[in-house]
């Protein structure tokens, strides 16, 4: 069977940018989501390829991301575009280094204050489709386990892209989806929460702890979760 | 991913599941997503169907969300896990 997904993802991402909210606010939503799981950055922004393989910071947590971007677009170099170009992740712990490599990029984002970024590539049926990008005032603001984390998100971003024209045959799954992608990220907390309390369990440990639980006491995994990221006990006796 | 000759045995007991919780593809996909999938529609309709053959976290990922909605209803926890979830 012929397989288009690249062009159908841009198909989608073309129709997104110009209209469609729903994806938009998901995306949206991953990148927020983003932003807090990773405390270091202070704002962070989606590049994404449009139907015309021009690049645009298309969902971004703060006016400072498009503007910073815009230099790396214009010089045709930066850290996003090498994240999604090379497919892998770019990580400029100190700025005032990345001068003579990104040299738009590094004094833009230095007049705002940014000295260390995170850039995590967005992959749909292996194309790089565009870059998700974190920004820290700290230099060395980020961390492997940042990474690590921020990959799993851009990954999320990936499978949202990558199903985005099943979602336009079907409207009224936006919201369903919007839920999915919270309690998918309430999940992912909630196991950073465990694997932080027990540096030796795996992400797949803890996954498989949590659907024990939730079977134990006969919660759904994302009402526990949530539980765990509130920090609140569960009733007394179980339920 | 796997082309499988024969079908997943599991992939019936799936396929059961969502028929007897009266749920269309897209629906088991988005509760699948919502706990941490990372397939596409397309192959989570293969894998229902048997025609090829989900990796051990998917298949279990897609036991845990179809065992939840089963539970949501009352309903036994009819779909076996491969090896990764045992509760």
């Amino acid at each position: 069977m012929p397989d288009a997904p690249l062009s159908e993802a841009l198909v989608a991402l073309s129709r997104f940018l110009v209209a469609d909210a729903s994806l938009g606010d998901t995306l949206h939503q991953v990148v927020a989501i983003t932003t807090k799981a990773v405390p270091a950055s202070a704002f962070a922004g989606l590049s994404l390829l449009d139907e015309r393989g021009r690049t645009t910071t298309a969902v971004f947590t703060d006016e400072q991301s498009p503007e910073i971007d815009s230099a790396q677009y214009e010089e045709g170099a930066g850290p996003c575009l090498d994240a999604y170009r090379q497919k892998r992740v770019v990580r400029i712990d100190d700025m005032s280094e990345a001068t003579s490599t990104y040299p738009k990029f590094a004094r833009a984002a230095m007049d705002h204050g940014i000295h260390s970024t995170l850039s995590l590539p967005v992959i749909v049926s292996d194309q790089g489709l565009g870059a998700i990008n974190l920004y820290a005032t700290e230099t060395y603001g980020f961390s492997t386990d940042d990474e690590d984390t921020a990959t799993e998100l851009a990954t999320a971003a990936s499978v949202v892209l990558a199903n985005a024209q099943a979602y336009w045959r079907a409207f009224d799954q936006a919201e369903t989806l919007s839920e999915a992608m919270k309690s998918r990220a309430v999940i992912e907390q909630a196991k950073g929460i465990l694997m932080a309390r027990s540096p030796s369990i795996t992400a797949q440990d803890a996954f498989d702890l949590l659907v024990k639980a939730s079977q134990r006491e006969n919660v759904k995994l994302r009402e526990l979760a949530q539980r765990i990221v509130d920090r609140r006990p569960p009733p007394e006796g179980g339920r | 991913m796997v082309t499988a000759d024969v079908p997943a045995p599991d992939a019936t007991e799936l396929e059961a599941a969502r028929s007897r919780l009266g749920l269309s593809v897209s629906q088991v996909w988005i509760a699948y997503f919502a706990i941490g999938g990372n397939a596409r529609q397309r192959d989570v309709e293969s894998w229902l169907s048997g025609a090829t053959y989900a990796p051990d976290r998917e298949h279990d990922l897609l036991a845990v969300a179809l065992n939840e909605e089963l539970a949501a209803r009352g309903l036994d926890r009819m779909v076996p896990y491969r090896n990764d979830v045992r509760p």
